[in-house]
């Protein structure tokens, strides 16, 4: 195990260069002077001679990546172009509505998703598999800022059970519970596929059939056997899947008006705010990366036969 | 290829019917198409007059125009995208695949660099750099998709090394290029098939998300995710002129993903819902 | 004897309790302000600064946390705000302000006249780089404060603490409509450290009646009510100024509930209307304001006067108002709007006149194969495209290519004070009801940018002509005057004048007492008041 986690944590490490690397170099291909990017358009001569200075601009390059690193790691992404405030301040603030959407969410798909794909690997073949089939070939089909748009109008606007904003919702759940079904619809699409593959191929096992020869009750074996080991695939997903909770986020808090990650990043985005974005774009990758870390070491600790076989691809 | 044809379930069929039907309507557009789909006319504004099938929108454009043309740019932006990531995923995967050892570990660092990112943002940063424009769209989803295919077609690449005919040529001292495109490369086009439907879905998805965020293609042409981002003020007013090029999108990407999934269960059974 | 002493007793104690009471800012029983009114910003104003925000969001806030020394009420009216009284020398050439006593700031400090003197200066001190200079250039020593020459602009005195005297350099007849701006709301001087460094324009404070109680960017902005302002207290409790730049969601909200006030677009104003529930409660509001195309004439293509005119002759304006505005709009001949002296009806030669505008593009060197095209810079909101797609679609009948650029309202207004927009969709609402207003800031060569002047118009004539109007005192050949430089200046065409736009404002049913006079956005919500 502990091999397993060094050998894993060594491939991360490059990989987190890189993504600092890109961020980087992304800020020096936008169009324009980069002092003049991360000032923002309002800034004076003054300020935009001091952010000049603080870049570096007139160091070589890699002099420039280093102070970029240092800047990084120390915690300072930059400044609000519009606002001056410091990024990662605002992300701090902002991030708690993100999360609970992005963990309400999560809870749905989950659930739903579970559900809809052990239904499905039950009765395969049957009417009610390719209903559930198709219903989460829909799920991940129909672009998220459609449902969003269809479920604000009909379930807060017309029939009024949900908050259509929100604002003024300091603590309740409530403006959290439609964008976050929006979310979670999609990724309980993806998940109700899995879960009923991985389902389907466990049920076929030979272990299964003994347990039913032995005489052991349907629901037991589903549950004590099946579902145990069909649900190990399902974290590796979920992991993956948290980038697109991300996404999600910057359309569904838009429309839904939540004051979380991805709306700060779509504001930035029109206000071409550049370091925002550069930092919200940082973090999201950092997160994806650390999430996936941990997912695996999960993963390798639970089978180790699994972590056998990554461990060879590693070494490879 | 023919035993992927006549293996085809129902779903499958249908599927493929779905989309060669977009095809041929994005092919033969002009002639389908009742209007110019980007003339205007303030007086035509919301009307529902003779000539203009489903109406008119706030500019006086021809929906029903705006949604055949849409079909094409939808498609054109999608394939495009796609062929990008496909060229350069192949080039890494083969690349990776095939090489092995610190080349491998190298590459697969680059595309776990390029998967780590949220698509949505990265496609965004892409078009601040590079301004907006049917290129740079093409462009950004190509970057958002290459990663995925990389990594697909190398652990193809990973087995299909090993195999005995390929171990038979080099010894017969065929060199490594001739070995990649003459014996590694055709046996992995059914799953390039594959993983390009399913990266259709994606990428007209991706195309309509960013016309949403007003992010996409110039507005005045037609694309369908455009169309719902112009239509969403009068939503309440005329809903059609959101559900309409919005059950489009669903449509496409719906048969897309079914066909895709077909493909992929006919390839290899086995690997159902793992990729 | 007694009684004597019994009375002068009483009246002393009586004295100084009242004094005790007028020496603290009044607090009325905070109940008599009542209940919470949700309103919206259509995006986050970059600058709550007076000497520096230039648009209708920013003004709108402004208004209700500031004071001026005058103001406009709800009938067009200047009245005395935190002047009680003034006085103008026969010659106009100084005007002598009495300032309201007991007037408090949020923080609890006293106005005085060293305020007033401090926040005037400060609008021409080199230093802030106010884009409104513009509004108090005509005071005496203003040049020499703006080169740098002298560190206070020697017309500006405080004669004792309550009384403040303007010297102008020359006459200047709208000088009391200039002081009603934004640009000259009175700010703390005891704050003078924290205003410099802009810290302080987070969340600032003055005398007005709302006091900004919670600011988050992008979100929302909080007033609370002064409920020890000077004047007529506030009726209201509390202002929540949402910031909703998508039009879908502020109507959305507003069908929800949750906000007391939408305002209608081409969009959304049938629907409305035509809904019996809400027809009633729609104001439309003929706002002072003009909407225009405005080039950049100081480069190609827009340098040559031949293509202004010809585009202006291209644009069908009666078609598309009467198709998108229903009416609701009235076409612009100059950028004088209908009521404001200056006015000028009837022809100026731009109308609607596809072959003459054919001819001077010809003339000017396009045709088909080299066809006239430019960059269309605007807001990104969809009310925008609604009417650029329209001139898009109009104006390639005609030959000519347009590309749209859109971008977020800060973005563009610095784009276009840059003059990198080589033409662009905007409009002007106007500070004050007076045609100079439509104008100095839009046409005179000192304001290129941020001014006003986004056009970069330069004309001598012109700029003469404006100067001279402003002297004369008679309002009637004021006005004259000031339709003849419209008409001139229409001459040259610096834009494609489109039209004058009614706003349309729809309120919830537990709003009453809602001013909605042309400067509406200006307004201070004192007589504002909603239901619980």
């Amino acid at each position: 195990m502990l091999e397993f986690t060094l050998r894993r944590l060594a491939a991360t490490i490059p990989v987190l260069l890189g993504i600092l690397l890109i961020a980087f170099i992304v800020l020096y291909l936008i169009p324009g002077d980069p002092a003049q990017t991360v000032a923002g358009p309002r800034a004076d001569a003054e300020t935009l001679a001091r952010i000049a200075e603080e870049m570096g601009l007139n160091q070589p390059l890699h002099q420039r990546f280093f102070s970029y690193l240092k800047r990084t790691f120390s915690g300072d992404l930059g400044s609000s172009a519009v606002s001056g405030k410091p990024v990662l301040e605002s992300v701090v603030e902002k991030l708690p509505f993100t999360i609970k959407l992005a963990a309400i969410a999560m809870s749905f798909s989950i659930i739903l998703g579970i559900l809809a794909g052990i239904i499905s690997a039950i009765t395969q073949g049957r009417w009610l598999d390719r209903v559930c089939t198709f219903f989460s070939v829909a799920g991940i089909s129909i672009p998220v800022f459609l449902s969003g748009l269809v479920f604000l109008y009909v379930f807060a606007v017309r029939l009024k059970w949900f908050p259509s904003s929100g604002f003024a919702a300091e603590n309740s759940l409530m403006p959290f519970i439609l964008p976050a079904f929006t979310l979670g619809i999609r990724s309980a699409a993806f998940l109700a596929r899995i879960v009923r593959s991985s389902m389907i191929e466990v049920l076929n096992q030979d272990f299964i059939r003994t347990a039913r020869a032995k005489g052991l009750s349907p629901m037991r074996i589903l549950f004590r056997h099946g579902l145990v080991n069909a649900l190990i695939p399902v974290i590796t997903v979920i992991g993956l899947d948290l980038s697109s909770y991300l996404n999600g986020s910057v359309i569904v808090e838009t429309i839904f008006d939540l004051p979380g990650i991805g709306r700060f990043a779509m504001d930035a985005i029109l206000q071409r705010d550049y370091p925002v974005i550069q930092g919200i774009v940082l973090l999201g990758a950092l997160v994806f990366i650390l999430v996936n870390l941990l997912v695996d070491l999960l993963y390798a600790w639970i089978n180790p036969k699994i972590r056998d076989e990554m461990l060879g691809k590693l070494a490879r | 290829m023919k035993t992927l044809l006549r293996n085809l379930t129902l779903a499958g069929w249908l599927s493929f019917i779905g989309i060669v039907l977009v095809l041929l309507v994005a092919i033969f557009a002009p002639l389908l198409a009742a209007n110019d789909p980007m003339e205007t006319d303030p007086l035509r504004r919301l009307s529902r007059e003779e000539g203009f099938p489903l109406g008119c929108d706030q500019l006086g454009q021809c929906v029903y125009s705006r949604l055949i043309y849409g079909a094409r740019l939808s498609l054109i932006i999608g394939f495009s995208a796609r062929l990008s990531s496909l060229l350069i995923g192949l080039a890494i995967g083969l690349a990776a695949g095939y090489a092995g050892g610190w080349l491998d570990w190298f590459l697969m660092r680059i595309v776990d660099m390029f998967l780590a990112f949220p698509s949505l943002l990265l496609a965004i940063a892409v078009s601040m750099v590079m301004g907006s424009g049917i290129k740079t769209v093409i462009f950004a989803l190509a970057i958002v998709g290459w990663a995925e295919m990389a990594r697909i077609i190398r652990s193809a690449a990973l087995e299909l090394r090993s195999a005995e005919y390929v171990l038979a040529a080099r010894t017969l001292g065929a060199s490594h290029l001739r070995i990649v495109l003459t014996h590694i490369l055709p046996n992995c086009l059914p799953l390039i098939t594959v993983i390009f439907t399913m990266g259709m879905a994606t990428a007209v998805l991706s195309e309509a998300s960013l016309s949403f965020l007003g992010l996409g293609v110039d507005p005045s042409l037609p694309t369908w995710g455009g169309m719902v981002a112009s239509a969403k003020d009068y939503m309440l007013r005329r809903p059609e002129l959101v559900v309409y090029p919005g059950i489009c999108i669903a449509f496409l990407v719906i048969v897309f993903n079914i066909f895709g999934d077909e493909l992929r269960d006919i390839l290899d059974p086995s690997r159902k819902g793992n990729w | 004897m007694k009684r004597i002493l019994f009375s002068t007793a009483f009246v002393c104690i009586m004295a100084m309790a009242a004094s005790l009471l007028l020496n603290t800012p009044a607090e009325t029983n905070p109940s008599s302000c009542k209940g919470v009114f949700s309103g919206y910003l259509s995006s986050e104003p970059s600058n709550l600064d007076p000497a520096r925000g230039v648009d209708v969001n920013e003004a709108s806030i402004q208004a209700k946390v500031f004071d001026g020394l005058v103001r406009y009420d709800e009938k067009m009216k200047l009245v005395g705000n935190l002047a009680e009284s003034w006085t103008v020398t026969p010659d106009g050439k100084e005007l002598v302000f009495k300032l309201k006593q007991n007037v408090f700031f949020h923080n609890g400090q006293a106005l005085t006249s060293s305020d007033v003197v401090y926040s005037l200066d400060r609008i021409l001190d080199p230093a802030v780089g106010s884009p409104r200079t513009w509004v108090l250039e005509k005071i005496e020593g203003a040049a020499e404060r703006l080169r740098g020459e002298s560190s206070r602009v020697a017309g500006i005195t405080a004669i004792d603490d309550y009384t403040v005297s303007i010297k102008l350099s020359a006459p200047f007849a709208p000088f009391l409509s200039l002081l009603s701006m934004p640009a000259c709301y009175i700010l703390p001087s005891g704050n003078a450290h924290a205003i410099s460094d802009r810290s302080f324009f987070e969340k600032p404070f003055g005398t007005g009646p709302f006091k900004i109680s919670e600011r988050v960017r992008d979100s929302h902005i909080r007033l609370t009510a002064n409920t020890a302002y000077h004047g007529q207290k506030p009726r209201l409790a509390r202002i929540d100024m949402r910031i909703i730049p998508e039009n879908m969601k502020a109507e959305m909200e507003f069908e929800s509930g949750n906000l007391d006030m939408l305002q209608l677009y081409p969009a959304n104003y049938e629907r409305f209307k035509s809904d019996p529930d809400f027809a009633a409660r729609i104001t439309d509001v003929p706002s002072l304001n003009v909407f225009y195309i405005g080039f950049n004439n100081q480069s190609a293509p827009f340098d040559d006067v031949r293509v202004r005119r010809a585009l202006n002759m291209l644009v069908d304006r009666e078609k598309i108002i009467k198709a998108v505005y229903q009416g609701r709009a009235v076409a612009a001949n100059g950028s004088i709007p209908p009521g404001i002296s200056g006015y000028t009806e009837g022809s100026n030669g731009l109308e609607y006149n596809p072959e003459e505008g054919r001819r001077l593009l010809k003339e000017a060197g396009y045709s088909k194969t080299n066809p006239l095209t430019f960059d269309l810079y605007q807001r990104s909101a969809q009310s925008a495209f609604e009417i650029t797609r329209l001139l898009q679609g109009e104006l390639k009948k005609h030959g000519v290519v347009i590309n749209l650029k859109p971008m977020e309202w800060s973005a563009l207004k610095d784009a276009v004070s840059k003059g990198e927009a080589p033409a662009f969709y905007m409009s002007w609402f106007g500070d004050y009801p007076d045609g100079e207003n439509f104008l100095f800031p839009v046409f005179h060569s000192s304001n290129w940018g941020s001014g006003g002047n986004r056009a970069r118009f330069k004309n001598e004539e012109i700029d003469s002509m404006i100067e001279d109007s402003v002297k004369i005192q008679d309002a009637d050949r004021r006005s004259e005057a000031y339709s003849r430089i419209n008409r001139k200046v229409a001459e040259h065409a610096p834009w494609i004048y489109l039209w004058h736009a009614s706003e349309s404002y729809l309120t919830s049913d537990k709003v009453s007492n809602m001013d909605f006079s042309p400067m509406f956005f200006c307004d201070n919500a004192l007589t504002l008041s909603v239901k619980e």
